[in-house]
């Protein structure tokens, strides 16, 4: 061990943290055998250190002492790295000669005895650490002023909209043909029974007239690099086949169209045409050509209907796909929800009786623009009585433990549209809980009770149409248990409808890939905190909103959007970015130029050249680079170490540790 | 192909057709079987209760057998099959558990590791012997007759759920297919017989086979890959027709009886004169759409011994 | 009586689980995990015929009421078909908790005394054979009630005629290591 220097003061801080610590950690004990390690110039404890006259107290020490290293012992620094480093800066102490120990996460919480000897051990490697610490300054880089919004569903409008009315540029990427999403595909939306398109679609066309706004439909994002503040997108956009600039939507085209293939948006309950908008108020009104399913494509110049009538000769098969590359400074991903697909449950049947569909299927049936019409009908016939059943693969160990949030609400939504627009229909509501928990929820509810839904509560074990009476037959039956009853029920009706389980998208691994995002266990992109940051994400810049992050409905949706957009708009605000100082550093005469750090870091941070004394080193673009060490371990000849965590300081912990002399 | 065979205490008495038409199909399939020495039986469905640690360590002795046989272990028995298996995954799931079934299993002198395989005959003849070994053997495909296919309870989650599904399996069916016959859609295909209820409750237990039988709508025969179903859907069709008001008279055949069947082989060799239904109006089924569609076969039935 | 919720690591329930010590082993306190859906019941083929039904023997569990659940006589109806196992959306093993009550339904008298003889006359012959014996069977659960053997006649007649009934008693090398066997797992279980 070095000899101590004996201009290094260092402040020790142990915190209580009320009884999270204290309460298996002696605290006295640790400050007093804290105050007899070297270079220690003061030992404090205190209930809560990140509080107000915690700080205060910290802020003195450095001011009348004349404190040049700090150490607080408390809970993790990914909690509250980031306010005493604040707090060391405004006692003008350069931040990086703060050294924070864990004895909370890795220690009081984790230990029912032996916590204040582990302690102890931990606070005197965390000194040993301190004595080596240098000051270290950050670096700010500028920020592009764009946002990138990736999926155009309610979530992405919203946020799009929101950051491009601050008056910043938003590029708004979907994947579909037309923005709107899922939301698009509903009829009316719980509890205000407000016309879903109604609401959208106004939305939908402000994103098409925003002078900050440029859309670009059928289009996806590719790749990803850079980092917070100054990311390069390379979004790839599909060829429509049609020109946008000379397309006027009339339609004429969709109508001549000989070929039909199943309707993506009516979820394969209806067709649409090889040139195709998915929907009559798609944003933008310019079809697209399904090149899957267009002769002209497929079999070489044969029909050409389009282009025969297209007044504009707006059709363009010399159409190829393009490559475009952006620069943002803030991403947000709002990429959305797909529906389980119930024929994995095959006691519910599914794909196997056509008289059962899943919510989706329904909404499409209720919707005016929908295959039917807007009318009930499944199988050429009007049903007089319906089953919803609840929580198809929600709450449930063997698909999805989660519950879906919205399921029970637009049952409640169903059975007030089938009695409306059925006379004297019956409704059976299947479910285990009903969950109504948002404002105007409960009243919803009410509503659709007293308008004669009957509530059974039991999950179905299965739906047959092997009758055993006459009433039974031509019908399809539920058998269930009445749980409040406590005897089995058969229920016949003409129409089932399942909700099936709200799920991350089938792409959720790539998408998070794409964007260096985590997945949840349960499959949907995550938060950075569960309580206090919803929508950022592990990596700095890029935020989640919506039905991406987690099932929920639409108010909670726009409640993230708009989320979404503030993070952005104040990443963006600021102008700059500071770059964290803990970045990797080569010295050029161990350096042999070998190149094995630029192999393995994947932030692309290193990079081998030829120097001015012509030879090959290596070196670190700051910016990229994110600390982690992985180049310094790959470093055959130690040439590379990481700023704030030099073998020097490293070692002095294990040392401490230890025990054992290094 | 050769396995070690566990029969199962019904082979030779109450499913004694099950067993004989069992040994008939799988030689003229090609697989070899032995018997495994020594067995004892795996509890039925009784065992569990009177004793949990014995319904799981009887059958463990028989897993223990095959191990030091160190073969694979198959039977025919669904209900033997179940308890085997979940002998295995008990043992496996818990220290504890595999303690105290080797201190039981010690008194016989064997124990148990936790190696043996264990496969049902549906599973080996599908996906070892393969339908296109079952296909070349068919010399009589049953065209015309429409068999209602009954897997039972008992493989569900232990055997479909690793090559079918669990909830909806079809294997069966297409091994029914690849014999030449019609299958027909039987909704309760995998629904409980009710097992051993229907000698403790009969009331019950009858009740259960006639919503089976009734299901089987107007198909010539229910076909069951299990004896004791076999046993239960044979025997009590007269009960069973008492409670719902109705008169049951279904022939019930076993899978490999079937199988015989279309492979050509006699009546005797398959038990088919041990079936409580009788089975003799089938015959014709089959001989009349055999007729129609080749000229050979005879009209008369299957082929007697000595022929 | 108050409701008992237990963890992994407190002690068990009172009732069903501090009696088959065993089955603690296997299915722990599974049932604390039932949210009563019902779909147990309703894909029981059995339950029609319960007065608890498979989710209320759960619910019983969970109230510590484990001796009206045995007392039903729920568990001597469940066929072991395991599908409300292989479907429960929580994980309870609910095949081998009827399994636990169908025990101590039996061992507690609080079945038919014919049930009960059906299960003791079942395994005495596995005991005394290795293997089951069905005339032997026979003559001792029918030996205490004769009268019963009148639904059993054409049943019987029609084995009999098949020659699918076999007098003899079954030959396994092993037969008194079972009978070893049994006294051994009697004496684990602390059962009589």
């Amino acid at each position: 061990m070095a000899e101590r220097k004996s201009d290094v003061k260092t402040g020790v801080y142990v915190c209580h943290c009320g009884s999270n610590i204290a309460g298996t950690v002696d605290v006295e004990e640790v400050t007093r055998f804290a105050q007899e390690q070297g270079s220690v110039a003061v030992a404090r404890n205190y209930k809560f250190m990140c509080s107000e006259p915690g700080q205060a107290l910290i802020k003195q020490d450095i001011e009348e002492l004349g404190l040049n290293r700090v150490v607080v012992a408390a809970c993790s620094p990914r909690m509250h790295e980031p306010t005493f480093r604040h707090l060391c800066e405004t006692a003008r102490l350069n931040p990086y000669l703060l050294h924070m120990c864990n004895i909370r996460e890795q220690c009081s919480w984790v230990h029912k005895s032996g916590a204040t000897e582990k302690a102890e051990a931990l606070i005197s490697a965390a000194i040993s650490r301190a004595y080596y610490l240098e000051p270290l300054q950050r670096r700010e880089v500028p920020v592009s002023p764009a946002v990138l919004v990736v999926g155009g569903g309610i979530a992405g409008i919203q946020a799009a909209l929101k950051a491009a009315d601050a008056g910043r540029k938003v590029y708004l990427v979907e994947r579909e043909p037309s923005i709107g999403g899922h939301m698009a595909q509903l009829d009316k939306t719980f509890p205000t029974l407000d016309c879903s398109a109604c609401i959208l679609t106004p939305r939908m066309a402000a994103v098409k007239t925003h002078l900050n706004i440029e859309l670009m439909t059928y289009s996806e994002v590719v790749d990803v690099q850079g980092y917070v503040g100054n990311f390069k997108v390379a979004i790839r956009r599909k060829p429509r086949y049609v020109d946008e600039s000379l397309c006027t939507g009339c339609g004429i085209c969709q109508d001549k169209c000989p070929w039909k293939a199943e309707n993506k948006f009516d979820c394969g309950l209806g067709q649409r045409k090889a040139i195709y908008t998915p929907f009559p108020q798609a944003v933008p009104n310019v079809p697209v050509i399904d090149p899957e399913h267009c002769v002209y494509i497929l079999r070489d110049g044969k029909c050409g209907a389009c282009l025969k009538f297209c007044e504009r000769g707006a059709i363009d098969f010399n159409q190829t796909e393009k490559t475009v590359e952006l620069e943002v400074g803030a991403i947000i991903v709002a990429t959305g929800y797909d529906l389980l697909d119930p024929s994995e449950i095959g006691r519910l049947g599914y794909k196997r009786f056509p008289n059962v569909i899943t919510s989706l299927e329904f909404e499409r049936l209720c919707n005016a623009t929908g295959p039917t019409g807007g009318h009930i009908v499944v199988n050429g016939q009007e049903p007089k009585s319906v089953a919803i059943i609840h929580c198809v693969g929600s709450r449930d160990r063997k698909y999805h433990e989660y519950c879906s949030r919205v399921c029970c609400m637009y049952a409640l939504k169903f059975s007030h549209l089938i009695r409306e627009k059925i006379e004297g229909a019956s409704v059976y509501q299947f479910y285990i809980d009903m969950r109504c928990y948002g404002k105007g929820f409960e009243e919803f509810f009410q509503r659709a009770a007293s308008e004669g839904a009957t509530f059974i509560r039991g999950k179905p074990a299965r739906v047959t149409d092997l009758a055993l009476s006459d009433e039974e037959r031509g019908k399809l039956v539920v058998v269930c248990e009445n749980t409040l009853l406590g005897a089995v029920m058969r229920v016949a009706v003409d129409l089932v409808i399942l909700c099936p389980a709200m799920e991350a998208r089938a792409d959720a691994r790539d998408v998070a890939r794409l964007f260096n995002l985590s997945q949840s266990a349960d499959g949907f992109l995550q938060e950075r905190h569960a309580k206090l940051e919803p929508v950022a994400t592990t990596n700095d810049g890029v935020f989640v909103a919506g039905c991406a992050q987690g099932p929920k409905d639409i108010p909670d949706t726009v409640a993230q959007a708009l989320a979404g957009a503030a993070e952005a708009l104040a990443l963006i605000d600021t102008g700059s970015v500071e770059l964290q100082a803990a970045t990797a550093t080569v010295d050029e005469a161990l350096c042999q130029g070998c190149g094995r750090c630029e192999e393995i870091c994947e932030f692309h941070a290193p990079t081998v050249s030829i120097n001015g004394r012509l030879i090959p080193v290596s070196s670190i673009n700051e910016a990229m680079c994110k600390g982690c060490g992985v180049c310094a371990v790959a470093c055959p000849t130690g040439a590379i170490s990481i700023r704030h965590f030099t073998r020097q300081q490293i070692l002095a912990e294990v040392e401490a540790l230890s025990g054992v002399p290094v | 192909m050769k396995y070690v065979y566990y029969p199962g205490c019904s082979s030779s008495g109450t499913s004694k057709e099950c067993e004989e038409s069992l040994q008939a199909a799988m030689r003229a399939l090609g697989v070899e079987w032995t018997e495994l020495e020594d067995w004892n039986c795996c509890g039925a469905a009784i065992a569990t209760g009177v004793s949990y640690l014995l319904s799981v360590a009887l059958p463990a002795r028989n897993l223990a057998l095959a191990e030091r046989a160190e073969s694979d272990l198959v039977t025919g028995c669904s209900r033997c099959f179940m308890n085997l298996i979940r002998a295995m995954h008990y043992t496996q799931r818990s220290a504890s558990v595999r303690e105290k079934v080797n201190t039981v299993l010690a008194e016989t002198g064997v124990q148990y590791s936790g190696k043996a395989r264990l496969r049902h005959l549906l599973d080996v003849v599908i996906n070892d012997v393969g339908l296109d070994v079952v296909a070349e053997r068919v010399t009589r495909p049953l065209e015309g007759l429409r068999v209602a296919p009954y897997y039972g309870c008992c493989q569900g989650m232990w055997t479909y759920a690793q090559f079918d599904s669990v909830e909806d399996p079809h294997c069966f069916d297409q091994l029914l297919a690849t014999l030449g016959a019609e299958v027909v859609d039987y909704p309760l295909k995998t629904a409980c017989c009710g097992g051993t209820l229907s000698m403790s409750r009969r009331a019950v237990g009858a009740n259960l086979i006639g919503d089976l039988l009734a299901a089987a709508g107007d198909a010539d025969c229910i076909v069951t890959a299990c004896p004791l179903c076999m046993f239960n859907l044979n025997n009590f069709q007269k009960e069973a027709g008492g409670l719902k008001g109705t008169h049951f008279s279904i022939p019930v055949l076993f899978l490999t009886q079937v199988m015989g069947l279309a492979f050509g082989l006699p009546e005797k060799a398959l038990g088919l004169q041990r079936n409580a239904v009788p089975v003799g109006g089938l015959y014709k089924r089959i001989a009349v759409a055999a007729t129609a569609s080749s000229g050979r076969a005879s009209a008369s039935g299957p082929e007697q011994e000595g022929d | 009586m108050g409701v008992q919720v237990d963890t992994r690591e407190g002690p068990p329930t009172p009732g069903t689980l501090e009696r088959t010590p065993f089955l603690r082993d296997l299915v722990g306190n599974s049932f604390s995990l039932c949210y009563q859906c019902g779909l147990c019941t309703g894909s029981c083929r059995s339950a029609y015929a319960m007065k608890y039904t498979p989710r209320q023997v759960m619910n019983l569990l969970q109230l510590g009421r484990a001796d009206e659940a045995v007392a039903s006589g729920s568990g001597l109806l469940c066929t072991a078909c395991y599908s409300c196992t292989f479907r429960c959306p929580r994980g309870v093993a609910v095949t081998d908790v009827m399994a636990a009550v169908q025990r101590l339904s039996l061992a507690e008298n609080h079945a038919d005394p014919h049930i009960r003889r059906f299960y003791r006359a079942f395994m005495r012959t596995i005991e005394r054979h290795g293997r089951f014996h069905e005339v032997e069977f026979l003559i001792r659960y029918y030996a205490a009630n004769p009268l019963r053997l009148r639904g059993q006649f054409r049943v019987g007649l029609s084995l009999l005629a098949k020659g699918k009934v076999v007098l003899k008693p079954p030959k396994m090398e092993s037969q008194k290591a079972i009978a070893a066997m049994f006294r051994k797992a009697a004496q684990i279980e602390g059962r009589p």
